[in-house]
Protein backbone atom coordinates (compact mmCIF):
# COMPACT_ATOMS: atom_id res chain seq x y z
CA UNK A 1 0.00 0.00 0.00
CA UNK A 2 1.50 3.37 -0.96
CA UNK A 3 2.97 5.22 1.98
CA UNK A 4 0.65 8.19 1.67
CA UNK A 5 -2.47 6.08 1.94
CA UNK A 6 -1.14 4.02 4.80
CA UNK A 7 -0.65 7.11 6.91
CA UNK A 8 -3.78 8.75 5.55
CA UNK A 9 -6.10 6.06 6.84
CA UNK A 10 -5.12 6.18 10.53
CA UNK A 11 -5.09 9.96 10.33
CA UNK A 12 -8.61 9.87 8.96
CA UNK A 13 -9.71 7.53 11.72
CA UNK A 14 -8.16 9.75 14.35
CA UNK A 15 -9.77 12.87 12.92
CA UNK A 16 -13.19 11.33 12.60
CA UNK A 17 -13.03 10.01 16.14
CA UNK A 18 -12.00 13.39 17.46
CA UNK A 19 -14.84 14.99 15.55
CA UNK A 20 -17.23 12.40 16.91
CA UNK A 21 -16.09 12.99 20.46
CA UNK A 22 -16.47 16.72 19.99
CA UNK A 23 -19.99 16.23 18.69
CA UNK A 24 -20.95 13.88 21.51
CA UNK A 25 -19.57 15.96 24.35
CA UNK A 26 -19.68 19.54 23.13
CA UNK A 27 -22.04 19.88 20.19
CA UNK A 28 -25.14 17.88 20.95
CA UNK A 29 -27.39 19.20 23.71
CA UNK A 30 -28.17 17.10 26.74
CA UNK A 31 -31.21 14.95 26.36
CA UNK A 32 -34.11 15.87 28.58
CA UNK A 33 -35.21 12.57 30.04
CA UNK A 34 -32.02 10.68 30.67
CA UNK A 35 -29.58 13.50 31.10
CA UNK A 36 -25.86 13.23 30.60
CA UNK A 37 -25.70 9.45 30.53
CA UNK A 38 -27.71 9.35 27.32
CA UNK A 39 -24.59 10.40 25.47
CA UNK A 40 -23.39 6.83 25.67
CA UNK A 41 -26.03 6.10 23.03
CA UNK A 42 -23.95 7.74 20.33
CA UNK A 43 -21.20 5.18 20.64
CA UNK A 44 -23.28 2.26 21.86
CA UNK A 45 -25.42 2.02 18.73
CA UNK A 46 -22.66 2.35 16.10
CA UNK A 47 -20.66 -0.25 18.00
CA UNK A 48 -23.59 -2.66 17.68
CA UNK A 49 -23.84 -2.02 13.95
CA UNK A 50 -20.10 -2.48 13.59
CA UNK A 51 -20.32 -5.80 15.41
CA UNK A 52 -22.99 -6.91 12.95
CA UNK A 53 -20.90 -5.90 10.01
CA UNK A 54 -18.17 -8.04 11.50
CA UNK A 55 -20.45 -11.04 11.84
CA UNK A 56 -21.74 -10.57 8.33
CA UNK A 57 -18.20 -10.51 6.98
CA UNK A 58 -17.51 -13.76 8.84
CA UNK A 59 -20.53 -15.21 7.06
CA UNK A 60 -19.39 -14.04 3.64
CA UNK A 61 -15.81 -15.12 4.25
CA UNK A 62 -16.91 -18.55 5.43
CA UNK A 63 -19.16 -19.20 2.45
CA UNK A 64 -16.57 -18.01 -0.02
CA UNK A 65 -13.85 -20.03 1.64
CA UNK A 66 -15.86 -23.23 1.37
CA UNK A 67 -16.65 -22.46 -2.24
CA UNK A 68 -13.25 -21.33 -3.48
CA UNK A 69 -10.81 -22.76 -0.90
CA UNK A 70 -8.85 -19.53 -1.17
CA UNK A 71 -6.91 -18.54 1.92
CA UNK A 72 -7.86 -14.88 1.78
CA UNK A 73 -11.51 -15.63 2.50
CA UNK A 74 -10.56 -17.62 5.55
CA UNK A 75 -8.37 -14.71 6.67
CA UNK A 76 -11.30 -12.34 6.26
CA UNK A 77 -13.53 -14.57 8.36
CA UNK A 78 -10.96 -14.94 11.10
CA UNK A 79 -10.18 -11.22 11.36
CA UNK A 80 -13.79 -10.09 11.06
CA UNK A 81 -14.75 -12.47 13.87
CA UNK A 82 -12.21 -10.88 16.19
CA UNK A 83 -13.53 -7.45 15.40
CA UNK A 84 -17.11 -8.58 15.81
CA UNK A 85 -16.25 -9.86 19.28
CA UNK A 86 -14.39 -6.65 20.12
CA UNK A 87 -17.29 -4.42 19.14
CA UNK A 88 -19.79 -6.70 20.89
CA UNK A 89 -17.74 -6.25 24.02
CA UNK A 90 -18.05 -2.51 23.61
CA UNK A 91 -21.82 -2.89 23.35
CA UNK A 92 -21.97 -5.24 26.35
CA UNK A 93 -19.88 -2.87 28.47
CA UNK A 94 -21.55 0.39 27.52
CA UNK A 95 -25.04 -1.06 27.71
CA UNK A 96 -24.99 -1.87 31.43
CA UNK A 97 -23.16 1.36 32.24
CA UNK A 98 -25.95 3.23 30.52
CA UNK A 99 -28.56 1.04 32.13
CA UNK A 100 -27.48 1.43 35.72
CA UNK A 101 -28.38 5.10 36.22
CA UNK A 102 -31.48 4.84 34.00
CA UNK A 103 -33.11 1.51 34.82
CA UNK A 104 -31.55 1.12 38.25
CA UNK A 105 -29.78 -2.14 37.52
CA UNK A 106 -26.71 -3.09 35.53
CA UNK A 107 -28.39 -5.93 33.74
CA UNK A 108 -31.91 -6.72 32.71
CA UNK A 109 -32.82 -9.68 30.59
CA UNK A 110 -34.23 -7.53 27.89
CA UNK A 111 -34.25 -8.51 24.21
CA UNK A 112 -31.47 -6.59 22.53
CA UNK A 113 -28.83 -6.89 25.20
CA UNK A 114 -29.60 -10.59 25.66
CA UNK A 115 -29.43 -11.22 21.92
CA UNK A 116 -26.10 -9.45 21.73
CA UNK A 117 -24.82 -11.59 24.56
CA UNK A 118 -25.88 -14.81 22.79
CA UNK A 119 -24.26 -13.70 19.55
CA UNK A 120 -21.15 -12.83 21.51
CA UNK A 121 -20.97 -16.38 22.83
CA UNK A 122 -21.45 -17.82 19.35
CA UNK A 123 -18.50 -15.92 17.98
CA UNK A 124 -16.35 -16.57 21.01
CA UNK A 125 -17.02 -20.24 20.28
CA UNK A 126 -15.88 -19.56 16.72
CA UNK A 127 -12.61 -18.06 17.93
CA UNK A 128 -12.17 -20.93 20.37
CA UNK A 129 -12.47 -23.49 17.60
CA UNK A 130 -9.83 -21.62 15.64
CA UNK A 131 -7.40 -21.41 18.51
CA UNK A 132 -7.85 -24.98 19.72
CA UNK A 133 -7.60 -26.47 16.28
CA UNK A 134 -4.28 -27.15 14.62
CA UNK A 135 -3.15 -24.96 11.75
CA UNK A 136 -4.90 -27.34 9.43
CA UNK A 137 -7.35 -26.94 6.57
CA UNK A 138 -9.76 -28.98 8.63
CA UNK A 139 -9.86 -26.33 11.35
CA UNK A 140 -10.52 -23.71 8.72
CA UNK A 141 -13.40 -25.72 7.32
CA UNK A 142 -14.90 -26.31 10.76
CA UNK A 143 -14.66 -22.61 11.52
CA UNK A 144 -16.28 -21.77 8.19
CA UNK A 145 -19.21 -24.06 8.99
CA UNK A 146 -19.56 -22.34 12.35
CA UNK A 147 -19.37 -18.95 10.71
CA UNK A 148 -22.26 -19.82 8.43
CA UNK A 149 -24.45 -21.41 11.08
CA UNK A 150 -23.77 -18.59 13.51
CA UNK A 151 -24.92 -15.86 11.21
CA UNK A 152 -27.99 -17.76 10.05
CA UNK A 153 -28.88 -17.98 13.71
CA UNK A 154 -28.94 -14.20 14.16
CA UNK A 155 -32.55 -13.56 13.15
CA UNK A 156 -33.66 -16.64 15.09
CA UNK A 157 -31.88 -15.41 18.20
CA UNK A 158 -33.50 -12.01 17.94
CA UNK A 159 -36.95 -13.33 17.26
CA UNK A 160 -36.91 -15.91 20.03
CA UNK A 161 -35.53 -13.52 22.64
CA UNK A 162 -38.11 -10.89 21.70
CA UNK A 163 -40.87 -13.43 22.17
CA UNK A 164 -39.36 -14.42 25.48
CA UNK A 165 -39.26 -11.00 27.07
CA UNK A 166 -41.63 -8.64 25.30
CA UNK A 167 -42.69 -6.90 28.48
CA UNK A 168 -39.08 -6.11 29.26
CA UNK A 169 -38.75 -3.85 26.26
CA UNK A 170 -36.56 -1.37 28.06
CA UNK A 171 -34.75 -0.24 24.95
CA UNK A 172 -36.73 2.70 23.62
CA UNK A 173 -38.62 1.55 20.56
CA UNK A 174 -39.20 4.73 18.65
CA UNK A 175 -36.55 7.24 19.29
CA UNK A 176 -37.23 10.83 18.40
CA UNK A 177 -34.00 12.47 17.50
CA UNK A 178 -33.49 16.18 17.07
CA UNK A 179 -31.41 17.43 14.17
CA UNK A 180 -28.26 17.82 16.28
CA UNK A 181 -28.70 14.33 17.66
CA UNK A 182 -29.04 12.91 14.17
CA UNK A 183 -25.92 14.73 13.00
CA UNK A 184 -23.99 13.43 15.97
CA UNK A 185 -25.21 9.90 15.44
CA UNK A 186 -24.26 9.89 11.75
CA UNK A 187 -20.87 11.32 12.58
CA UNK A 188 -20.35 8.55 15.11
CA UNK A 189 -21.44 5.93 12.59
CA UNK A 190 -18.86 7.26 10.16
CA UNK A 191 -16.16 7.33 12.81
CA UNK A 192 -16.91 3.76 13.91
CA UNK A 193 -17.02 2.39 10.39
CA UNK A 194 -13.67 3.98 9.65
CA UNK A 195 -12.28 2.53 12.85
CA UNK A 196 -13.70 -0.89 12.03
CA UNK A 197 -12.21 -1.03 8.55
CA UNK A 198 -8.91 0.39 9.72
CA UNK A 199 -8.61 -2.31 12.37
CA UNK A 200 -9.75 -4.93 9.87
CA UNK A 201 -7.19 -3.86 7.32
CA UNK A 202 -4.40 -3.85 9.86
CA UNK A 203 -5.42 -7.22 11.24
CA UNK A 204 -5.68 -8.71 7.76
CA UNK A 205 -2.20 -7.44 6.93
CA UNK A 206 -0.85 -9.26 9.96
CA UNK A 207 -2.47 -12.52 8.87
CA UNK A 208 -1.29 -12.10 5.29
CA UNK A 209 2.28 -11.47 6.40
CA UNK A 210 2.16 -14.30 8.88
CA UNK A 211 0.89 -16.75 6.28
CA UNK A 212 3.47 -15.59 3.75
CA UNK A 213 6.28 -15.99 6.27
CA UNK A 214 5.06 -19.44 7.16
CA UNK A 215 5.12 -20.34 3.48
CA UNK A 216 8.66 -19.01 3.11
CA UNK A 217 9.80 -21.04 6.09
CA UNK A 218 8.22 -24.08 4.52
CA UNK A 219 10.02 -23.41 1.25
CA UNK A 220 13.31 -23.05 3.07
CA UNK A 221 12.77 -26.47 4.56
CA UNK A 222 12.03 -25.43 8.12
CA UNK A 223 9.73 -27.31 10.40
CA UNK A 224 6.30 -25.66 10.25
CA UNK B 1 -28.40 -47.86 -2.34
CA UNK B 2 -30.61 -44.82 -2.36
CA UNK B 3 -30.15 -41.91 -0.01
CA UNK B 4 -33.19 -42.82 2.02
CA UNK B 5 -32.18 -46.44 2.21
CA UNK B 6 -28.74 -45.57 3.51
CA UNK B 7 -30.11 -43.11 6.03
CA UNK B 8 -32.52 -45.70 7.36
CA UNK B 9 -29.81 -48.33 7.43
CA UNK B 10 -27.63 -46.20 9.68
CA UNK B 11 -30.63 -45.31 11.83
CA UNK B 12 -31.58 -48.94 12.12
CA UNK B 13 -28.05 -49.91 13.12
CA UNK B 14 -27.88 -47.28 15.83
CA UNK B 15 -31.28 -48.18 17.24
CA UNK B 16 -30.33 -51.85 17.35
CA UNK B 17 -26.99 -51.13 18.99
CA UNK B 18 -28.56 -48.97 21.63
CA UNK B 19 -31.44 -51.33 22.20
CA UNK B 20 -29.14 -54.24 22.89
CA UNK B 21 -27.07 -52.54 25.54
CA UNK B 22 -29.32 -49.70 26.72
CA UNK B 23 -26.22 -48.32 28.39
CA UNK B 24 -26.53 -44.77 27.15
CA UNK B 25 -30.25 -44.75 27.73
CA UNK B 26 -30.25 -45.67 31.38
CA UNK B 27 -27.30 -43.46 32.28
CA UNK B 28 -28.82 -40.45 30.59
CA UNK B 29 -32.22 -40.86 32.18
CA UNK B 30 -30.49 -41.15 35.50
CA UNK B 31 -28.49 -38.05 34.70
CA UNK B 32 -31.67 -36.08 34.00
CA UNK B 33 -33.01 -37.25 37.33
CA UNK B 34 -29.86 -36.05 39.08
CA UNK B 35 -29.98 -32.67 37.41
CA UNK B 36 -33.61 -32.27 38.45
CA UNK B 37 -32.54 -33.09 41.99
CA UNK B 38 -29.80 -30.50 41.95
CA UNK B 39 -32.20 -27.86 40.72
CA UNK B 40 -34.68 -28.78 43.39
CA UNK B 41 -32.11 -28.16 46.08
CA UNK B 42 -31.16 -24.87 44.46
CA UNK B 43 -34.62 -23.44 44.84
CA UNK B 44 -36.71 -23.18 47.96
CA UNK B 45 -39.49 -25.51 47.12
CA UNK B 46 -42.20 -23.64 48.97
CA UNK B 47 -41.21 -20.22 47.72
CA UNK B 48 -41.37 -20.24 43.95
CA UNK B 49 -44.37 -21.03 41.85
CA UNK B 50 -43.08 -24.32 40.58
CA UNK B 51 -44.89 -24.08 37.31
CA UNK B 52 -42.96 -20.89 36.62
CA UNK B 53 -39.50 -22.35 36.92
CA UNK B 54 -40.50 -25.89 35.99
CA UNK B 55 -40.14 -25.57 32.23
CA UNK B 56 -36.74 -23.93 32.54
CA UNK B 57 -35.48 -26.60 34.87
CA UNK B 58 -36.83 -29.37 32.67
CA UNK B 59 -35.19 -28.12 29.51
CA UNK B 60 -31.92 -27.33 31.26
CA UNK B 61 -31.83 -30.92 32.41
CA UNK B 62 -32.58 -32.14 28.88
CA UNK B 63 -29.90 -29.94 27.35
CA UNK B 64 -27.20 -31.08 29.76
CA UNK B 65 -28.12 -34.71 29.29
CA UNK B 66 -28.14 -34.33 25.52
CA UNK B 67 -24.61 -32.91 25.60
CA UNK B 68 -23.46 -36.09 27.26
CA UNK B 69 -25.29 -38.23 24.77
CA UNK B 70 -24.17 -36.30 21.72
CA UNK B 71 -20.56 -36.75 22.65
CA UNK B 72 -21.04 -40.43 22.01
CA UNK B 73 -22.65 -40.03 18.61
CA UNK B 74 -19.71 -41.22 16.64
CA UNK B 75 -17.98 -43.10 19.41
CA UNK B 76 -18.82 -46.53 18.04
CA UNK B 77 -17.67 -45.48 14.58
CA UNK B 78 -14.38 -44.10 15.74
CA UNK B 79 -13.22 -47.44 17.00
CA UNK B 80 -11.82 -49.48 14.12
CA UNK B 81 -12.11 -46.55 11.73
CA UNK B 82 -15.65 -47.46 10.87
CA UNK B 83 -16.38 -43.83 10.15
CA UNK B 84 -13.97 -43.81 7.23
CA UNK B 85 -15.58 -46.94 5.90
CA UNK B 86 -19.02 -45.38 6.15
CA UNK B 87 -17.83 -42.29 4.38
CA UNK B 88 -16.19 -44.24 1.62
CA UNK B 89 -19.49 -45.85 0.70
CA UNK B 90 -20.62 -44.55 -2.68
CA UNK B 91 -23.23 -41.85 -2.90
CA UNK B 92 -24.18 -38.81 -0.95
CA UNK B 93 -22.45 -38.83 2.41
CA UNK B 94 -25.18 -36.68 3.85
CA UNK B 95 -27.01 -39.92 4.53
CA UNK B 96 -24.51 -40.58 7.33
CA UNK B 97 -25.38 -37.26 8.92
CA UNK B 98 -29.11 -37.69 8.53
CA UNK B 99 -29.08 -41.23 9.82
CA UNK B 100 -27.09 -40.20 12.86
CA UNK B 101 -29.21 -37.12 13.39
CA UNK B 102 -32.46 -39.07 13.33
CA UNK B 103 -30.92 -41.58 15.68
CA UNK B 104 -29.94 -38.86 18.11
CA UNK B 105 -33.33 -37.25 17.84
CA UNK B 106 -35.17 -40.47 18.56
CA UNK B 107 -32.80 -41.20 21.39
CA UNK B 108 -33.28 -37.77 22.96
CA UNK B 109 -37.03 -38.09 22.59
CA UNK B 110 -37.01 -41.37 24.47
CA UNK B 111 -34.90 -39.84 27.23
CA UNK B 112 -37.27 -36.89 27.45
CA UNK B 113 -40.31 -39.13 27.73
CA UNK B 114 -38.75 -41.45 30.28
CA UNK B 115 -37.69 -38.53 32.50
CA UNK B 116 -41.05 -36.84 32.38
CA UNK B 117 -42.55 -38.87 35.26
CA UNK B 118 -39.71 -37.81 37.55
CA UNK B 119 -40.30 -34.22 36.61
CA UNK B 120 -44.02 -34.57 37.29
CA UNK B 121 -43.22 -36.11 40.63
CA UNK B 122 -40.75 -33.48 41.85
CA UNK B 123 -42.65 -30.50 40.58
CA UNK B 124 -46.14 -31.70 41.32
CA UNK B 125 -47.21 -30.94 37.83
CA UNK B 126 -49.92 -33.10 36.30
CA UNK B 127 -47.90 -33.67 33.20
CA UNK B 128 -50.22 -36.41 32.02
CA UNK B 129 -52.95 -33.89 31.26
CA UNK B 130 -50.76 -32.07 28.80
CA UNK B 131 -49.11 -34.99 27.14
CA UNK B 132 -50.25 -34.28 23.62
CA UNK B 133 -49.09 -30.68 23.23
CA UNK B 134 -46.00 -31.51 25.24
CA UNK B 135 -45.17 -34.29 22.82
CA UNK B 136 -44.99 -31.84 19.97
CA UNK B 137 -42.61 -29.61 21.89
CA UNK B 138 -40.50 -32.56 22.96
CA UNK B 139 -40.16 -33.78 19.39
CA UNK B 140 -39.18 -30.38 18.06
CA UNK B 141 -36.80 -29.83 20.95
CA UNK B 142 -35.11 -33.16 20.39
CA UNK B 143 -34.86 -32.44 16.67
CA UNK B 144 -33.27 -29.03 17.22
CA UNK B 145 -30.70 -30.42 19.65
CA UNK B 146 -29.93 -33.31 17.34
CA UNK B 147 -29.60 -31.15 14.23
CA UNK B 148 -26.63 -29.06 15.32
CA UNK B 149 -25.46 -31.46 18.00
CA UNK B 150 -24.74 -34.25 15.52
CA UNK B 151 -22.77 -31.95 13.26
CA UNK B 152 -20.77 -30.49 16.11
CA UNK B 153 -20.21 -33.93 17.58
CA UNK B 154 -18.29 -34.97 14.54
CA UNK B 155 -16.48 -31.64 14.45
CA UNK B 156 -15.26 -31.96 18.00
CA UNK B 157 -14.81 -35.70 17.63
CA UNK B 158 -11.05 -35.90 17.53
CA UNK B 159 -10.36 -32.58 19.13
CA UNK B 160 -8.05 -32.30 22.07
CA UNK B 161 -10.66 -30.95 24.44
CA UNK B 162 -13.59 -32.76 22.90
CA UNK B 163 -15.80 -32.89 26.00
CA UNK B 164 -15.40 -29.18 26.57
CA UNK B 165 -15.64 -28.14 22.96
CA UNK B 166 -18.98 -29.74 22.21
CA UNK B 167 -20.96 -27.83 24.88
CA UNK B 168 -19.12 -24.65 23.94
CA UNK B 169 -20.31 -25.04 20.37
CA UNK B 170 -23.78 -26.41 20.94
CA UNK B 171 -25.09 -24.23 23.76
CA UNK B 172 -24.85 -20.83 22.07
CA UNK B 173 -26.10 -22.15 18.76
CA UNK B 174 -29.11 -23.91 20.26
CA UNK B 175 -30.35 -21.05 22.44
CA UNK B 176 -33.18 -19.79 20.23
CA UNK B 177 -34.60 -23.30 20.12
CA UNK B 178 -34.24 -23.81 23.86
CA UNK B 179 -35.81 -20.46 24.68
CA UNK B 180 -38.76 -21.39 22.50
CA UNK B 181 -39.05 -24.83 24.09
CA UNK B 182 -39.11 -23.36 27.56
CA UNK B 183 -41.66 -20.72 26.61
CA UNK B 184 -43.89 -23.20 24.84
CA UNK B 185 -43.74 -25.62 27.75
CA UNK B 186 -44.60 -22.77 30.12
CA UNK B 187 -47.62 -21.90 28.04
CA UNK B 188 -48.75 -25.52 28.14
CA UNK B 189 -48.53 -25.65 31.93
CA UNK B 190 -50.35 -22.35 32.21
CA UNK B 191 -53.11 -23.94 30.15
CA UNK B 192 -53.05 -21.05 27.73
CA UNK B 193 -54.98 -21.05 24.49
CA UNK B 194 -53.37 -23.01 21.71
CA UNK B 195 -52.62 -19.87 19.68
CA UNK B 196 -50.16 -18.80 22.37
CA UNK B 197 -48.03 -21.78 21.48
CA UNK B 198 -47.83 -20.99 17.79
CA UNK B 199 -45.07 -18.35 17.70
CA UNK B 200 -42.77 -20.60 19.71
CA UNK B 201 -43.54 -23.68 17.67
CA UNK B 202 -42.98 -21.61 14.57
CA UNK B 203 -39.48 -20.69 15.67
CA UNK B 204 -38.77 -24.28 16.59
CA UNK B 205 -40.02 -25.51 13.24
CA UNK B 206 -37.98 -22.96 11.33
CA UNK B 207 -34.93 -23.75 13.44
CA UNK B 208 -35.16 -27.48 12.83
CA UNK B 209 -35.69 -27.09 9.09
CA UNK B 210 -32.94 -24.52 8.58
CA UNK B 211 -30.32 -26.15 10.74
CA UNK B 212 -30.94 -29.70 9.59
CA UNK B 213 -30.76 -28.61 5.97
CA UNK B 214 -27.64 -26.53 6.52
CA UNK B 215 -25.96 -29.29 8.50
CA UNK B 216 -26.79 -31.75 5.75
CA UNK B 217 -25.25 -29.47 3.13
CA UNK B 218 -22.20 -28.59 5.20
CA UNK B 219 -21.54 -32.14 6.36
CA UNK B 220 -19.49 -32.80 3.25
CA UNK B 221 -17.06 -30.06 4.21
CA UNK B 222 -16.77 -31.30 7.75
CA UNK B 223 -15.75 -34.83 6.85
CA UNK B 224 -13.56 -33.93 3.91
CA UNK B 225 -10.04 -35.19 4.27
CA UNK C 1 -23.29 14.67 39.18
CA UNK C 2 -23.37 10.91 39.54
CA UNK C 3 -24.42 10.26 35.97
CA UNK C 4 -21.21 11.82 34.82
CA UNK C 5 -19.19 9.03 36.36
CA UNK C 6 -21.16 6.41 34.38
CA UNK C 7 -20.64 8.39 31.21
CA UNK C 8 -16.96 8.60 31.97
CA UNK C 9 -16.79 4.90 32.77
CA UNK C 10 -18.47 3.97 29.49
CA UNK C 11 -16.16 6.02 27.32
CA UNK C 12 -13.14 4.87 29.29
CA UNK C 13 -14.25 1.27 28.72
CA UNK C 14 -14.46 1.85 24.97
CA UNK C 15 -11.07 3.47 24.97
CA UNK C 16 -9.47 0.67 27.00
CA UNK C 17 -10.94 -2.06 24.78
CA UNK C 18 -9.87 -0.42 21.53
CA UNK C 19 -6.47 0.52 22.90
CA UNK C 20 -5.83 -2.98 24.24
CA UNK C 21 -6.66 -4.40 20.82
CA UNK C 22 -4.34 -1.94 19.11
CA UNK C 23 -1.53 -2.86 21.49
CA UNK C 24 -2.15 -6.52 20.67
CA UNK C 25 -1.93 -5.75 16.96
CA UNK C 26 1.28 -3.84 17.46
CA UNK C 27 2.88 -6.67 19.39
CA UNK C 28 2.08 -9.15 16.63
CA UNK C 29 3.38 -6.77 14.00
CA UNK C 30 6.62 -6.47 15.97
CA UNK C 31 7.00 -10.25 16.17
CA UNK C 32 6.42 -10.54 12.44
CA UNK C 33 9.00 -7.85 11.71
CA UNK C 34 11.54 -9.72 13.82
CA UNK C 35 10.77 -12.92 11.96
CA UNK C 36 11.19 -11.10 8.68
CA UNK C 37 14.57 -9.75 9.77
CA UNK C 38 15.66 -13.19 10.88
CA UNK C 39 14.78 -14.66 7.53
CA UNK C 40 16.54 -11.85 5.70
CA UNK C 41 19.70 -12.50 7.70
CA UNK C 42 19.52 -16.18 6.98
CA UNK C 43 19.09 -15.62 3.29
CA UNK C 44 21.99 -13.15 3.06
CA UNK C 45 24.08 -15.49 5.18
CA UNK C 46 23.37 -18.35 2.81
CA UNK C 47 24.10 -16.20 -0.18
CA UNK C 48 27.48 -15.29 1.28
CA UNK C 49 28.03 -18.93 1.98
CA UNK C 50 27.43 -19.80 -1.68
CA UNK C 51 30.01 -17.31 -3.02
CA UNK C 52 33.18 -18.15 -1.21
Amino acid sequence: MPAQISTLFPALVFLSMTAALWAVFLYVPTEREMGLVQRIFYFHVPAAIAAFIGFFLVFVGSIQFLRTQQARWDRLARCAAELGVLFSLIVLFTGPLWARPIWGVYWRWEPRLTSMLILFTIYVAYLTVRSYGAEAPQTQRFAAVLGILGFVNVPLVYYSVHLWAPEQQLHPRQVELSAEMQHTLYLCFAAFFLLFFYLLQRRMKIEQTSDALAQIRLDLGDEP
Amino acid sequence: MSFTARTLAILHKDILTEWRTKERLSSMVFFVLLVLLVFNFSFELGGFALHEIGPGVLWSAYVFASLLGLNRTFATEQANNCLDALLLAPGDRGAVYLGKMLGNMLFLLVIELLSLPFFALFFNLPVGDYLLPLLGILILGAASLASVGTLFAIMSGNAHLRELLLPLLVLPMVMPAMISCVEATAEVFKQSRVEMLFPHLQILGVYVVIFTTLSLLLFEYVVEE
Amino acid sequence: MENLSYLFAAYTAIWILVFAYLVRLQRREKILRQELDQLRQRLSGERRGLDP
